[in-house]
């Protein structure tokens, strides 16, 4: 029929190319039910797409793959409206994937395994989808999903990915529920996007005030949540270097004042006293009990008052400048001091901790006499490194015979003159900084100082050490972190797990522990530069000569400390200290109270809103009403409850027959836009353009009969200024 | 305590509905009459919230937190929306067509919307005696029966309800349960609209009835309703839809712009008397009744003059479309045995 020229029934037109065709099914409202649940099980992958794809980074690899296969394998059927595979498949699917899962972890439980275990239950469920309900199953297990990913990562990205993740699925949601007419997409977003934002203040409102606990409800809470990085509980070989590759964040901290000078910025960490040869590990408690107190003498005008976030380290360090003098607002327990100078909570941290500290950093700390216990800081493993023993002997001797020639410094003690020795050795002989140094063999320290003599903060601290202990000279090894980098956007300080240092103490009769970094006496800009300035002398630093990607970098990491500190470390105290700055108590129950009241009144503010029946004028009622203006102004009068085609009679004769065309025209586009079927999307042009013909329209009465005489003066003087 | 409960709850259902159950006829949906309750899928969706809260707060997820705050609040939103998608219309009654019985009675109305925005999604369906709803129970999981309804802004909708029928008789319109569980399909808002509608459901006619009595006893083409045989022509009339094609005066059509019917009357003047007393009592009422139903289908097709007699009703002879409803009603109603 088509074919034939002589039936202009079916205009020859293209049909439009396929991809138009799919661009507008998106777009476009679907009456068509296939092209419908094509789209609408498209947006429903795409969403689950979203929730899905940020575990693919810790997921093992056949997991990530076969979802992403039954992703496919669904796409596909949708796309050509085949049926979803049938139950036998299904529960095979099911038996497969969980064995798999427990293959992989040994157990169904625990982070890993059960986010695997729920991302292949989502990835079948939304193979075999086929109703209403199988919809609403996969929006549920998406928001499981969503959550778990929390477990990872809580960053600013995940929190937008979220919010982006949670309007998809209420975009789907959406859908499904007009089971016969349809939105165009830009509705649908109009009409989320308002809702989104009417939610807004009430998730504030629940996020801020909603009562929060201080502790987790079962087990240990975040227990091996976070694979732990940053300082151990041992300094063996390697293991600082690791973390001086490592450029997440350690600790941020907000001085009150200015910050004091790189060079004092030493923040403790773990002290090690005893040597095993390998690995240097805390003592072991020898007097558990007794005389926990420690003699510290400091100088009050060094004191620094600043506010640490630290992240979570698994451990039960805090980590604070030397030394912490005073530590406040610690939300978990109670830190203490140990006789180490150790700041140490109760419970292992495992969530971003926030606290107040006052540290002064010219400090010493006792004994300052001779005491028995100090001999336990002399202990040195038995049969390793001869040669550096037999160095440390000789230096000591050289030592000893240069105080007895020297009368003039004989007030400088022993003690020092071996520490004074031994910088010196290590400034003077060709000791060099270098982190890409291999591990050392069985004696270590020998290898070092005299073979090697390359390498970083762990080689030279703990040979440091055993060259005092072998000289009869309590030392210690201190690790922590040194230096960090102020962020000039918001002020904070930044300290990296690649700030880690390790350095030494020793015990000087008189004037207690002394702070000694023998990486200082072989490189001083270890110390004395930012990490930045130091990178930018390697490989690394040729990103952060480009100074605008540095700013970038700068400004990124503002943020993202901006939302740690506002948002992520929310807390049950920061909510009371939220109440006190309001001023009321804070406790629980003013928490509580100031939750109803102010969610009750945003509940009822949303009523009002939703509930108030806006005042529709209807916009054609309003153009009659003004169409009757004019004729009134004009000095005709028309009832009002005449209809428009009696009105066009009624105007045919009061009305000057030369505006009779426009009026009759207005008066049927009137009627038109009146009782014509409207045409989606043609109704607003309709009103428009009958809106600026009633402007233009100008009634004039017709001349009054003659026996008025010639037209009256009020008449002619409308009629001048309606022409 | 289910006991107590079963006592209570129709005058607790009577003490709800009071107010709101009372006015017949065309009602506006106002906030008083419109209800709302989370679905089955809403619940679900609250305890997954729930959930996600109590895994954020043993785990201390602020974004946890976060996520499950904003899905309550924006399904809490969503309440709103809901009740807004329904508060506000309109539902006037607009006819009901009468029907024969096993056909579907369909009653029309209208939904006007006054308000500045769109509805979308609402649904209006019958609510029928329990033993009709049978299965039941699992009804939120299925689709709601009835018709759905979108309602652009300040505009009218006609939505139309289609009602089985199975007997001849009166049939009142049942109430009509208008909800919508736009737009996340967590909650249900509803209301009952109890309509004034009445309809008549005529008798099913009889298949294969003996032909019309009485008359030149001529062979009819009883099923065709017009008469076809050597009887006279009587003129034309404009086309319907429905008449046979072979009754369609082509010649004129040829010269004309519309179809017309050529009309034959068989006996001008004559006229059939339908009456229940002369079919023969062996065969029971209601057969007896879809005959005359029947009857008088075909007689006024044929354009015939008729009147029917039933015991205490006689409708005298006419002819047209009124006379048949009257003739059609008078056997729908006519008490049964």
């Amino acid at each position: 029929m088509s074919e034939s020229p002589a039936l202009p029934l079916r205009p020859a037109r293209r049909r439009p190319a396929a991809a138009t065709r799919r661009v507008s099914a998106w777009l476009q409202p679907q009456l068509s039910g296939g092209a419908r649940e094509q789209r609408d099980q498209a947006v429903l992958l795409l969403a689950v797409a979203m929730v899905v794809a940020p575990h693919f980074e810790h997921l093992p690899l056949w997991s990530t793959v076969v979802i992403g296969l039954m992703w496919i394998w669904r796409a596909w059927l949708a796309q050509t409206l085949k049926p979803a595979p049938g139950k036998f498949t299904m529960a095979l699917l099911l038996i497969a994937g969980t064995a798999a899962v427990w293959i992989e972890h040994g157990t169904l439980f625990g982070r890993d395994a059960s986010v695997n275990f729920l991302l292949v239950l989502i990835g079948l469920k939304v193979l075999e989808m086929r109703a209403h309900r199988d919809v609403l199953v996969i929006v549920f297990l998406s928001l499981f999903v969503l959550q778990t990913q929390f477990l990872f990562d809580q960053g600013l990205l995940s929190a937008v990915s979220m919010v982006i993740s949670v309007g998809m699925l209420f975009f789907v949601l959406l859908s499904v529920n007009l089971p016969e007419g349809d939105i165009a997409l830009t509705g649908k977003l109009r009409y989320l996007a308002r809702v989104f934002l009417m939610a807004l203040p009430l998730t504030l409102t629940l996020f801020f005030l909603f009562p929060r606990l201080s502790a987790p409800l079962w087990g240990s809470g975040g227990d091996g949540l976070q694979s732990g990085t940053g300082l151990s509980g041992a300094m063996s070989p390697g293991s600082i270097k690791t973390l001086l590759r490592d450029d997440s964040v350690a600790l941020r901290a907000k001085f009150e004042k200015r910050a004091p000078d790189q060079r004092k910025l030493y923040w403790r960490g773990p002290v090690f006293g005893f040597f095993d040869g390998r690995t240097w590990s805390p003592l072991p408690p020898a007097f558990p009990d007794t005389e926990q107190r420690v003699d510290v003498r400091f100088e009050p005008a060094s004191a620094v008052d600043y506010t640490v976030t630290l992240e979570p380290t698994q451990r039960r360090e805090l980590i604070a400048l030397e030394f912490a003098g005073r530590i406040d607002d610690v939300p978990t327990t109670d830190a203490r001091l140990t006789p180490t100078l150790e700041l140490q909570t109760g419970a292992p941290i495992v969530n971003r901790l926030r606290y107040r500290v006052r540290s002064y950093t010219a400090f010493s700390a006792g004994p300052y006499a001779a005491d028995g216990r100090l001999a336990l800081w002399l202990q040195l493993p038995e049969q390793y490194n001869p040669r550096t023993l037999e160095w440390a002997a000789q230096l000591k001797s050289a030592a000893e015979a240069e105080s007895l020639h020297d009368r003039g410094s004989a007030a400088t003690r022993l003690d020092r003159r071996l520490v004074e020795a031994v910088l010196l050795q290590f400034r003077r002989l060709p000791f060099r900084y270098n982190i890409n140094v291999a591990i050392l063999g069985r004696d270590s320290v020998d290898e070092f100082l005299f073979d090697q003599r390359v390498g970083y903060c762990e080689h030279f601290a703990s040979s440091f050490v055993v060259l005092m202990r072998a000289m009869g000279v309590p030392a210690r090894v201190v690790t922590g972190y040194q230096g960090g980098e102020i962020n000039p956007v918001d002020g904070f300080f930044t300290v990296r797990q690649s700030d880690a240092h390790a350095w030494a103490e020793v015990w000087l009769e008189g004037d207690g522990w002394q702070r000694i970094d023998p990486t200082a006496a072989v490189a001083p800009e270890r110390i004395e530069h930012t990490l930045r300035e130091r990178r930018t002398e390697g490989l690394a630093g040729l990103q952060e000569r480009w100074t605008w990607l540095g700013e970038l970098r700068l400004d990124r990491e503002a943020l993202e400390n901006a939302w740690n500190q506002w948002f992520l470390s929310y807390s049950a105290d920061r909510q009371r200290a939220l109440m006190s700055w309001i001023g009321l108590r804070p406790n629980l129950e003013n928490v509580s109270a100031v939750a109803v009241v102010v969610f009750s009144l945003l509940l009822v503010g949303l009523a009002i809103l939703s509930l108030r029946r806006r005042a529709v004028r209807d916009p054609l009622a309003e153009l009659t009403f003004e169409l009757r203006a004019k004729l009134i102004d004009a000095g005709v009068d028309v009832p009002g409850t005449m209809g428009l085609q009696d009105m066009q009679d009624h105007l045919e004769a009061r009305l000057d027959p030369q505006c009779m065309p426009d009026t009759r025209r207005l008066l049927a586009d009137l009627a038109t836009a009146r009782y014509a079927r409207p045409v989606a999307g043609r109704q607003n042009l309709r009103l428009r353009n009958l809106r600026a013909a009633l402007r233009r329209w100008r009634p004039i009465r017709a001349l009054p009969p003659s026996r008025h005489g010639p037209a009256a003066a009020p008449a002619s003087g409308r009629r001048a200024d309606c022409q | 305590m289910s006991a107590i409960f079963q006592e209570l709850q129709p005058r607790l259902v009577q003490w709800l509905f009071r107010n709101h159950m009372e006015p017949r006829g065309d009602v506006t949906l106002d906030r008083r009459r419109v209800f709302i309750l989370p679905t089955r899928a809403g619940l679900i969706f609250f305890l997954v919230a729930l959930t996600v809260w109590f895994g954020s707060l043993n785990f201390n997820l602020q974004l946890g937190f976060l996520l499950s705050f904003l899905v309550m609040s924006v399904s809490l939103v969503g309440m709103y929306q809901t009740h807004r998608n329904l508060v506000h219309l309109a539902v006037r009654e607009q006819r009901a067509v009468p029907v024969h019985a096993g056909e579907v009675a369909a009653f029309d109305f209208v939904i006007d919307n006054p308000t500045g925005e769109a509805r979308y999604a609402v649904n209006l369906a019958f609510i029928l005696p329990r033993r009709r709803r049978g299965v039941s129970r699992r009804s939120t999981e299925q689709p709601l029966q009835g018709v759905w309804v979108d309602i652009p802004a300040s505009s009218s909708e006609r939505a139309s309800i289609g009602l089985p029928t199975r007997r001849r008789g009166r049939r009142d319109c049942p109430r009509v349960r208008i909800s919508t569980r736009f737009p996340f399909g967590l909650w249900e808002a509803w209301a009952y609209v109890s309509p004034q509608l009445t309809t008549i459901v005529y008798a099913a006619p009889e298949v294969d009835a003996p032909p019309l009595p009485g008359g030149s006893g001529g062979d009819r083409d009883v099923s065709n309703g017009i008469v076809a045989g050597n009887d006279d022509f009587a003129g034309v009339r404009p086309y319907r839809p429905g008449d046979p094609l072979k009754s369609i005066a082509w010649r004129l059509a040829a010269h004309s712009d519309e179809l017309s019917v050529k009309l034959f009357e068989s006996s001008a003047g004559e006229e059939t008397v339908l009456d229940l007393s002369d079919l023969p009592p062996g065969v029971p009422l209601e057969q007896r009744l879809a005959r005359l139903t029947r009857w008088v289908l075909v007689a006024e097709g044929a354009g015939l003059r008729y009147s029917l007699n039933l015991p205490g009703v006689q409708i005298p002879t006419a002819t047209g479309q009124a006379h048949r409803a009257r003739c059609l009603e008078a056997i729908a109603l006519y008490p049964g045995s």
